[in-house]
Order: structure tokens, then sequence, then C-alpha cells
């Protein structure tokens, strides 16, 4: 009031902003609850607007009935909540005060801002704890999946263990069984081909012996039996016949020393290697490939690195990847081998710009028996043993990328120590 | 519809941090300019901090973190009496998908419980967001407590706080590292 009173130029404002204001409503009644004056924010709790004051909304609690009977000794007839609305929907309840003046009545209503404010800080917190907590839900689902999509590939694994140990003990029986044959098969060929030497010399010997002092009649004979039998094309197909059976059981031989170290992976001990040296004495049994065919090959085999491991089995795995690499690529082709060690993991990359690998084979290139080599140069095995090696027996995994007419990049990752 | 507008977006540039940085940070931070002016109510800019908070949830699912097996830790919390926890979250996917584990604290955590948790998950880096200037006293805190417990952790700040530099100098934070944004972060994720 002393301000008013000492300010008057600033009613007008101060009366403009009372009327504006949002937090508090303020009107005048007829004791009959009709309204005559109200500020905007008044007016808007009632349903109506400061030119028509035509309230939609009533005083629920107190209403105006129950106003005009409070006495009082002071023009303050009610101090307390107010609520008003339009008892089925919206209602507000307020802080408020209500004088009487003559005959009409000044009803001031205000909100609780602090308890606005407060509320709205517990919904803002709570929003952000709902949030949190749908972020953390997010997250544990992710790793949900990741766990199943590991157990989904440790079922793969298994599911492809047994079914390779499965054939490993029919493979090893197979072999076996094959063996003893193929080993007398091998030795009668090599006493046969002795005997049919001899049996030529000793044949053309006897022909010789016939020509200097047999009758005609008897070489007229020695001719006839000659001819019927046709010994010239004989004698001289049966050293050949002899030594393609002799490469023959060498292919069978070859085959079945393939198959017993499919199935049975000679049990060797662990040792701790320089893999680099043990590589570079790998090389040279492939040397000879790469020099015919012109490959670029490059390895830097003065790294330093210590790996535990079956070495005999772990040179059999990198032989079998690095002959397929060599069979890849064309005359004058690239080969790059290379070691690698991170985190605790040793990987071997044998990487080839050759034809690739299709699509449809990718699937397949670890089965046993499958080759896309012609016939005869392959046994379809190579990479299932080196599948075994690796997997099983290192208890590592392989990698493999390809692209058609580019090439095709194989990862054997094993562990720095098998455990 | 905010979904769809930050999904399309990512199908003609699908890098989430420009996502981040040139729609979301300017949006929100466009949304704080309007209620400092009275041109919005509070009402709005909840709801316009729980829309985005929604959209990074989801993007969140469908975020490409790649798969390390030794990965780095950070603990990601807000300076306290800090009440704005959306920037703090986008920092939070950045580590994520340079291949960090994030525990991510929001606001409101009691100093004495985030000493707790970072003795329990000794993460290699700690982030703390300041986004009103107001609460910069109570960073400078923060980090002192977490000095004296952790002498030997990197910590890390940023946020909208540090944009107003009108008062203090925050070269204040000695051994401390600032981090304007996101951008900032993976560099300085894939340098160490």
């Amino acid at each position: 009031m002393k301000i008013r009173k000492a300010n008057p130029e600033w009613d007008a404002l101060i009366n403009e902003m009372s009327m504006n204001s949002a937090s508090i409503a303020y009107g005048l009644f007829t004791p009959e609850g009709n309204l005559i004056f109200a500020n905007n924010t008044m007016c808007h709790y009632l349903g109506t607007n400061t030119t028509e004051l035509q309230p939609q909304n009533n005083l629920i609690n107190p209403n105006f009935e129950k106003i005009v009977t409070y006495k009082s000794n002071s023009e303050l007839v009610f101090e307390g909540l107010l609520t008003i609305g339009d008892y089925t929907n919206k209602h507000y309840v307020l802080n408020s005060k209500i004088f009487k003046r003559n005959n009409t009545y000044l009803v001031f209503a205000e909100a609780d801002v602090f308890h606005l404010f407060e509320e709205n800080g517990k919904m803002s917190s709570l929003n952000q704890e709902v949030n949190n907590l749908q972020r953390q839900l997010i997250k544990e689902k992710k790793t949900l999946q990741q766990t199943l999509n590991k157990l989904k590939e440790t079922q793969q694994l298994l599911i492809h263990s047994e079914k390779m140990n499965a054939l490993g003990q029919m493979i090893a029986g197979v072999a076996h069984e094959i063996n003893n044959p193929i080993a007398f098969v091998t030795n009668n060929l090599y006493e046969l081909e002795k005997y049919a030497q001899n049996f030529i010399t000793a044949y053309h010997s006897l022909e010789l012996e016939v020509e200097k002092n047999a009758s005609q009649e008897l070489k007229n004979s020695v001719q006839r039996i000659r001819e019927e039998n046709e010994i010239d094309y004989v004698t001289e197909d049966m050293t050949e016949i002899i030594s393609e059976s002799k490469m023959g059981v060498e292919r069978v031989k070859k085959i079945v020393e393939d198959l017993r170290k499919f199935s049975r992976l000679d049990e060797a001990e662990i040792k701790r290697i320089d893999l680099a040296s043990t590589i570079d004495s790998t090389l040279t049994i492939v040397k000879a490939e790469i020099a015919k065919k012109n490959i670029q090959f490059s390895f830097d085999s003065t790294q330093k690195m210590m790996v535990d491991c079956y070495p005999g089995q772990l040179n059999q795995a990198i032989l079998n990847v690095l002959v397929n690499a060599i069979q890849a690529v064309n005359d004058g082709g690239k080969i790059g081998l290379q070691i690698k060690e991170e985190d605790n993991q040793v990987m071997i990359i044998v990487e080839d710009n050759g034809i690739g690998i299709t699509k449809e084979n990718m699937s397949k290139i670890f089965d046993p028996f499958f080759t896309t080599k012609p016939v005869g140069s392959g046994t379809g095995l190579g990479l299932s043993i080196t599948d075994k090696i690796i997997n099983d027996l290192h208890k590592g995994k392989i990698e493999v990328a390809s692209e058609i007419d580019k090439g095709t990049i194989f990862k054997l990752i094993i562990p720095k120590e098998i455990k | 519809m905010c979904a769809t507008i930050a999904k399309n977006y990512l199908v003609e540039n699908p890098s989430i941090k420009d996502l981040y940085e040139e729609v979301f940070k300017e949006a929100l931070y466009e949304v704080g300019r309007l209620w400092e002016a009275n041109k919005i109510t509070v009402a709005t800019e909840h709801l316009a901090t729980a829309i985005t908070e929604g959209i990074l949830n989801e993007l969140y699912g469908e975020l490409d973190i790649p798969e390390t097996k030794h990965q780095h830790k950070v603990v990601l919390a807000c300076a306290s009496n800090e009440a704005h926890q959306v920037g703090v979250k986008m920092v939070a996917d950045v580590f994520e998908m340079n291949g960090w584990e994030s525990y991510f604290l929001g606001t409101g955590i009691p100093m004495s419980e985030l000493v707790k948790f970072i003795q329990q998950t000794e993460p290699a880096v700690v982030a703390i967001s300041l986004s009103i200037f107001f609460n910069y006293r109570n960073l400078v805190e923060m980090i002192a407590v977490l000095k004296s417990e952790f002498p030997n952790l990197t910590i890390i700040v940023g946020g909208q706080g540090f944009l107003h530099q009108k008062e203090g100098s925050f070269e204040k934070l000695e051994n401390i590292k600032y981090i304007s944004n996101l951008y900032e972060l993976d560099t300085y994720l894939k340098s160490i």
C-alpha cells in the first residue's frame, strides 16, 4: 500500500499485471453469486471471460449459499481451501481468502506454486528414473541376445563335433580295414613286378635259344604260340600295368593316411615352439610348387612368437591351407603368410589373390570329402583336417573371407596357451 | 513423428554422432533458450526432453556396438544438483560405440554412492556432465573428492554449463580433460 501511495504512477501497470497473472485469481461477486468483475485466471477457473462474466463453473466448496452465512468481526469472512469447478470434470483446489465489503464479496485465490514446483521436480526425476530403467532393460536385452547367440554357436559347434566324432570313428575303422589288404597288395605288387621282369628276361633268353638251335618245325610252332597269345604286346603292357597299379595303390595309401590323420590326429604332446621357424620348416615342402607357378610369396620368418601347440598337427593345418592357396592362384599370383598376436591369441593368416570361393561352396569347405579340385587331385579332406586341428585340438577357430576372382583370406586363430 | 524424423535422418546420414550433435543437441539448446525467454512452459521443456530420451532409448537398442573382449569401463554421472541427463546419455552412447562398457548413473546420485560405485566397478574413466553453470561449484567439489579417493582416475567433463564461460576459470580443474563435443570425444577415445 505504501508503494501505491508513494508511486501512484505504477497503479495502472500493477493492476494490469495482476489482471493477467496466471497464479492469482480474484473476482467480485454479488451475494447471489453473480460475477461483477474478475481477472483472467478467475475467469479461466469459472469457464468464462472478462467481458461476458457468465460462469459455467461454480465455487463448489464453500459455495455461495454457505459463504453468505459466514459471520465475522472483520471484512475477512473465510480463509482456507476453495474448490472451483463443474462437479464432474475439472476442478481446482486453491488457497483462498473471501472478504465482504458493503454488499459485495471479493474472492481471492492462488495456487500453491511451491508445492507445484516440488511435485514437478518429483515427476521429472521419476520420469528420468523410468527412462534410465528402460535403458538398463535394453542393455540387458542385448546381453541376453548375445548370450543366446553364443549358446547357438556353441550348440552348432557341439553338433558339428558330434558329427565329426561319429564320422571319425567310422573312418578310423574303414582306414584300419583297408590298411591291411593295401599293405599286402603293395608288397605283392613289388614282388609281381620283380617276377614279371624275371619272366620277361627268361622268355627273351628262351626265344634267343630257339632262334639259334631249334628245328624249323619248332621255330614255326613257337612263332604260332607267340602270335596266338600276343606275347609281344603282353610283355610290353605288363610292365605298364604293374607300374600304374603301383601308382594307384600309392594313392589309396595316401587317402588312407589322410583318413587316419583326420580321424585320429595322432596323439602327440603339447610343446612350446617358435611359430615362425616352425612354419619356415613347413614351407620347404611347398617351395617347389611355389617356384613352379612363379608365385610371389611373402613371409617374415624373423618374427619371434612363442606358442603352445601340437607342432606336427599345426604344421599340417597350415600346410593344407597353403596348398589350397597355391592351387587357387594363377601363375605369377600372390600369397602372403602372416603371424600376429592379439589378446593372448595367435593368428596365422594366409592371403591369396586366387579364384576365391563361391558363396554356395563357403558353407561346405570344411565338410569331409568336399572338393572342387579335379577328380584325383584332392581327397576333400584337407580343410576338414585343418578344422579339426584348429577347432578341436587347439580350441581355436578359423575365419574365412573370400571374394570371387579377388582372393581368399584364411585366419587360423589359436590361444597362446592351451588349457 | 520425432522418432520417424530421427530415423529418416539416419537413413540419409548414418552418423549417430551427427544426429546427436546437429539435431538433438541443437533442438534441446533451443528448447532451453525458449524456456529461459518464457516462450514455453516448463511442462513443454519436459515433454521435449522426454521425447528425446525416448528416441535415444529406441536408438540405443539398435546401436552398433563392436564386440571386444577386454572392455574399458566408464562411469557417467551428472554434477550434483544437476537435473539434465540427456547430454551425458549421448556421451554414454559414444563410449559404447567405441567398445566401452558404460555405467550410466544419471542425475541425483549421492557423492558417497558414486565413490562406492567407482570402487566396485574400477572404471578407467569417470565422465561428469554439467548442464547449468550454476552447479559449477558442485562439480569442483565432486572432482576434489574423486581426486583424493582415486588419485589415478581419469576424469573428463563436459556439457552446456561450460558454454557460459562468463564466470570463473575452467583451467582451475587440473588434470581434468574437458571435452566440448561428441566428435572430440570420439577422437579422444580412438586415440587412447
